[in-house]
This record gives C-alpha cells, sequence and structure tokens, in this order.
C-alpha cells in the first residue's frame, strides 16, 4: 500500500492513468453484464451474487485491520447493518434503497461509538473485546424478540426497488452486488491513496512514531473502524434484501473467522487480498460438495497448503512462481 | 532568547518508585542542552513525560508558555517539540523518502478529500512536500537512498532516518534520545555535526540525551545531571567536568578528554 504513495507522477502519466482506471472499470462493468446470461444456472448466479457481498466483508474487514486491528465481531456489524435496515424497512415502511444507505449510517455511528472505548485496547486484548461485542450481538439478536423476533428471525424481508426495477431476482440482484462491491473496491483503493491511508498505514507499522509525527492515532483507529464496519453494515443490509430472511444464525461468530480467513488466505498486504481470499473461499465448499463427508477435510487441507507455500497469500502467487522459476 | 521549554519541579511517580523528583529546567531558543546521568537516572522517563507519552504525577510543563501537561503526544509535536527514539524508530515497510514525508504529516496542505479524489491540488501539495522531504533527507546525508525500504537500510542510516523524520515536522526543538547509540566514533563525529548543523541553521533548538561524553561536551551550550530522578547540577561543559558531584556520580574519578 505505501507503493501507491509513492513517486508524485507527473501531470501527463496522472492524465493517463486516470483514463486507464475508468477503462479498467467499464471493461469490468462490460463484462460483468454477461455474467448472469452466461452462467449455466441459478445456483451459480447466487454463489457468484454471496461471493460479491463476502467481497465487501472482507474488504471493509481490510480497511480496520489496515490500523493493525483485527476486529472478531465483523459479522456482528454485518448483522447490526441487516437488522436495522430490515426493521426500517418493514416497520417505517422506508424503501429498502434509502434503508440501506440510513443502516450503513447507522452502523458506522454505532462502531464509532464503540470504537473510541475499545480502540484504547491493541493487539490480543483487542481481540478479545471484539469477540465479546460479537457474542453479545447474537444474544440481543435473540432475546430482543419484541424487535427481532428472536432466533424465529424476520421474514418477508423487501428486496430493492430502484426507479420501479426490482432487484430481488437473483440475475438482477447480481447487477446491484456487483454495483455496490465495485463502489465499495473503488472507495478503498481511494481511501488507501489518500491522506488517511497514509495515516492509517503509518499507525498499522509503528503506531509510536505515528503519535510523535502528530497523527492523531486515537481518531484515525476510530475512523477506520467506524468506515470498516458501516461497509460491513452495508454488506450485511444487501444480504438481508437479497436473502430476505435473517436470523441471529446468520451472522455469527463464525462468520467473522471466516472473513479474517478470506484475508490472510488472499492476503493482507493489499486490499486486493481481501478480494482474491473472498473469490476463493466463498465459492470453495460450494464445489466440494461432491465429496460428501470429506468437504471439510479437503477445505482445511487446501488452506493449509495455500499458507504453507505462500504465507503472503494467494496475493503473493506471481513472486511465489517466480521463486520457484529460479528468480532471486 | 526566550524559553521555550520550561519544566517546574516535574516529578514521576511509578508505584513507589520515584523515578523523577522535583526536576526544573529550562531550554532557550537556539541552545543545544544535554541532559546526561547514569543508567537508570531517569533520562527517558524525563522526555516521555514532556513529549507526553506518559503522565507526569506533579509539577508544570510549559513549551512557549502553554501548557503541555495533560496533552497528547501528537498535540504537542504540532505546538513544535518533536523528538526522536533511543532504539531506531522507522516505518520499516515504507520507504526512506516516505518516511520523511509522513514525519510532515501534520504540515501537508493535502486535504483529505482532495487525496481520496486524486485532484491536480493535492498532487501538487504531495510534491511539494516530497521536495521539502528530499532536502531533508540530503541535510541529514542520505538522500541517495531516498527510494530503498527503511527497513533495508544499514543501522547507522536509520538513526539518521529518525532524525529526518522528527525534522520533517519542523519543530521548535527537538528532542534527542541517544542519537549516537550504537553508532561507530565515525559515525558519531557525523551525528554530532549533523546536530550542530540543526542548531547553527537556526531550524531547531536541541534537547539530547547521550552517552557519548565526547559528543555531549563537543556540542551543547549546557549541559544538565540527573541522578536517581533528582538533578545535582547545571553548568557549561567545563563546569560540568569539573563539579565534584557529577564526577562522584557519573563520571567516576577518569577525567573526560
Amino acid at each position: 500500500m505505501t507503493i501507491l504513495n509513492e513517486n508524485a507522477p507527473d501531470a501527463e502519466n496522472v492524465g493517463r492513468s486516470v483514463w486507464f482506471r475508468i477503462a479498467l472499470i467499464a471493461v469490468a462493468c462490460a463484462v460483468a453484464a454477461f455474467i448472469p446470461g452466461l452462467l449455466p444456472n441459478l445456483f451459480y448466479v447466487h454463489i457468484v451474487n454471496l461471493t460479491l457481498l463476502s467481497g465487501i466483508f472482507a474488504l471493509s474487514l481490510w480497511v480496520i485491520y489496515s490500523v493493525g486491528q483485527l476486529s472478531l465481531c465483523h459479522a456482528a456489524f454485518a448483522g447490526l447493518g441487516a437488522y436495522i435496515s430490515a426493521i426500517i424497512s418493514m416497520r417505517l415502511n422506508i424503501p429498502p434503497a434509502l434503508s440501506l444507505v440510513l443502516s450503513t449510517l447507522a452502523t458506522a455511528a454505532l462502531a464509532a461509538a464503540l470504537g473510541a472505548v475499545i480502540l484504547r485496547l491493541r493487539g490480543v486484548y483487542f481481540v478479545l473485546v471484539t469477540f465479546l461485542f460479537g457474542q453479545m450481538f447474537t444474544l440481543l439478536a435473540l432475546n430482543w424478540a419484541g424487535m427481532t423476533n428472536g432466533a424465529n428471525g424476520l421474514i418477508g424481508i423487501k428486496a430493492v426497488t430502484l426507479f420501479g426495477i426490482s432487484f430481488g431476482p437473483r440475475p438482477m440482484f447480481f447487477y446491484l452486488a456487483f454495483a455496490m462491491f465495485l463502489m465499495v473496491l473503488v472507495f478503498v483503493w481511494a481511501l488507501n491513496r489518500s491522506t488517511f491511508g497514509r495515516a492509517f498505514n503509518s499507525i498499522e507499522q509503528n503506531i509510536n512514531l505515528a503519535e510523535t509525527c502528530g497523527i492523531d492515532t486515537a481518531r484515525y483507529q476510530v475512523i477506520a473502524f467506524a468506515i470498516g464496519s458501516g461497509i460491513a453494515g452495508l454488506g450485511g443490509a444487501l444480504m438481508a434484501h437479497y436473502i430476505r430472511f435473517i436470523s441471529p444464525d446468520t451472522f455469527t461468530f463464525h462468520n467473522s473467522v471466516a472473513y479474517i480467513t478470506m484475508l490472510v488466505v488472499g492476503g493482507r498486504s493489499l486490499f486486493w487480498g481481501a478480494v482474491l481470499g473472498a473469490a476463493f473461499l466463498t465459492p470453495l465448499p460450494e464445489f466440494l460438495r461432491d465429496f460428501e463427508g470429506l468437504q471439510h477435510i479437503i477445505y482445511g487441507a487446501i488452506m493449509i497448503v495455500v499458507l504453507r507455500v505462500m504465507p503472503g497469500g494467494l496475493i503473493s502467487l506471481p513472486r511465489t512462481l517466480a521463486r520457484i522459476g529460479g528468480a532471486k | 532568547m526566550s524559553t521555550l521549554l520550561n519544566v517546574k519541579n516535574m516529578s514521576k511517580r511509578f508505584g513507589g518508585l520515584h523515578a523523577i523528583k522535583d526536576m526544573s529546567f529550562s531550554v532557550e531558543e537556539g541552545e543545544v542542552v544535554g541532559l546526561i546521568g547514569p543508567n537508570g537516572a531517569g533520562k527517558t522517563t524525563c522526555f516521555n513525560v514532556v513529549s507526553g507519552t506518559s503522565p507526569a504525577s506533579g509539577g508544570s510543563i510549559t513549551f512557549e508558555g502553554e501548557n503541555l501537561i495533560g496533552k497528547r503526544t501528537c498535540d504537542i509535536v504540532q505546538m513544535g517539540l518533536a523528538r526522536t527514539y533511543q532504539a531506531t524508530s522507522v516505518f520499516p515497510q515504507s520507504t526512506v523518502l516516505e518516511n520523511v514525508v509522513r514525519g510532515a504529516f501534520v504540515r501537508s496542505k493535502d486535504s483529505f478529500l482532495g487525496s481520496l479524489m486524486g485532484t491536480a491540488a493535492s498532487q501538487r501539495a504531495q510534491a511539494e512536500t516530497k521536495a521539502e522531504c528530499l532536502e531533508i533527507l540530503k541535510q541529514v546525508g542520505i538522500d541517495h537512498v531516498h527510494g530503498e525500504l527503511a527497513d533495508s537500510l544499514p543501522y547507522g542510516y536509520q538513526r539518521r532516518l529518525g532524525v529526518a523524520v522528527a525534522l520533517a515536522s519542523k519543530p521548535k526543538l527537538i528532542m534527542m534520545d541517544e542519537p549516537a547509540a550504537g553508532l561507530n566514533p565515525e559515525e558519531s563525529m557525523d551525528m554530532g555535526k549533523l546536530i550542530r548543523g540543526i542548531h547553527e541553521s537556526g531550524q531547531a533548538s536541541v534537547l539530547i540525551v547521550e552517552h557519548d561524553m565526547r559528543l555531549v561536551m563537543g556540542i551543547c551550550d549546557r549541559i544538565i545531571v540527573l541522578d536517581h530522578g533528582e538533578l545535582i547540577a547545571a553548568g557549561t561543559p567545563e563546569e560540568i567536568r569539573d563539579n565534584p558531584k557529577v564526577i562522584e556520580a557519573y563520571l567516576g574519578t577518569e577525567a573526560v578528554s
């Protein structure tokens, strides 16, 4: 991520690289337009949709990781966004397109309030406290039955409708999920090269020195936590309006661990790693379904092999191949 | 000459341990002041309290007349009081230039939104900061390795980089915690020249903790001596060298050239 901050390019190069990036996004959109039509059946579309949502979760977790903190309550914030969006759209009759935005902001605000207290901790202490908050969220969702309908969950959540188009059907939701994923990806990329990104990375590398550079480390950690958790809330809300059913089981501790796994397997050094990890690990269990009874063992074995060969994650694949090929 | 740093009756307790007792001293504008004392005398603790890393237990600290007690390190740096660390402290995974740019973080004209959108104004501000930072690297003599990762630098260069990062915030006073620790005599002399240069060019005043007596005696206008958390002497290098209390506490019986 530091590489992106280097070498202020001259004006001509800047112009060219901006157009190059816009072209890249345009190509991605053009390809994406055909994806639902090209997939053999709706099941595959569903897997792609889930992968895009996982991508959003992993990217948002990376934002928090970029200040050197590991959150074990990421799924709780996703669940918070999901419940807020579902409840306000059902009870207050707010259109889901608007409730997505509101729940994202509400989740970010709650994360900022929580973060201001718990981000004084670092390392394992922070991890443990976030674990407890994740558990608290699950208990709250289970026991506040008047609001969350307890263990039965909320059913009949409305699909997102924009300009009269319903994004309920799987192929249609794909376009919404893709647009949101792309938006998050571009935002995280831009954030990373902004002054905030520089502050975040300074904190990750050497928090004491960052503080002596005049960087308000407490404030920037809260900002990173709020942005990351807010985006997770957006992903959770999208999920709620897609599956149209949520329960305390939808977002548990296991999901938090899954997002961390995506980050580790994909590679933590760059945000691309989060994307790669989500793209690799989300569909993997589905393709292992044929090996009934063995699928969890194979899943585990694949992860061990990946981490053994590439400790830097999938993102270090080119470098690993070069090393195997004999390059120094 | 006006007083930059004014410390009055500062004390610091860790439980029952009185690490600093009633310490008073000041640093004037344009001075190089040495803070010496045997190991465990409380020199680094003194730095930590003044720079806001750990809270004072009593007394008052002002910088240009403004109170520092209760302020956080990042705010104190913005007031113009920077510090370096005893061990090397750099951003290891970033380039040398990027390290210094981070030191200039609070001064940069770059805005969050501008840098998020990658506007021309933001690009200009970044280029400006980089040019300034290259000048600082030139001053500490490591501009030729500006593109290398800080991690890969030899130890002596990392120490200089630490000074460059502190200088980048354009401090009025820079506190250096053993800048020559672990350096060989030649590197140590270069470090002395560098500190003298910072002083002579009028960039900043310096408060320095150092064990290398040759260095301290050579560059300091004034020296204060700390032993067991108490200030036992203050004066010019010559006065300190001849002070029996100092000799007893710290220098032993051997005279220092």
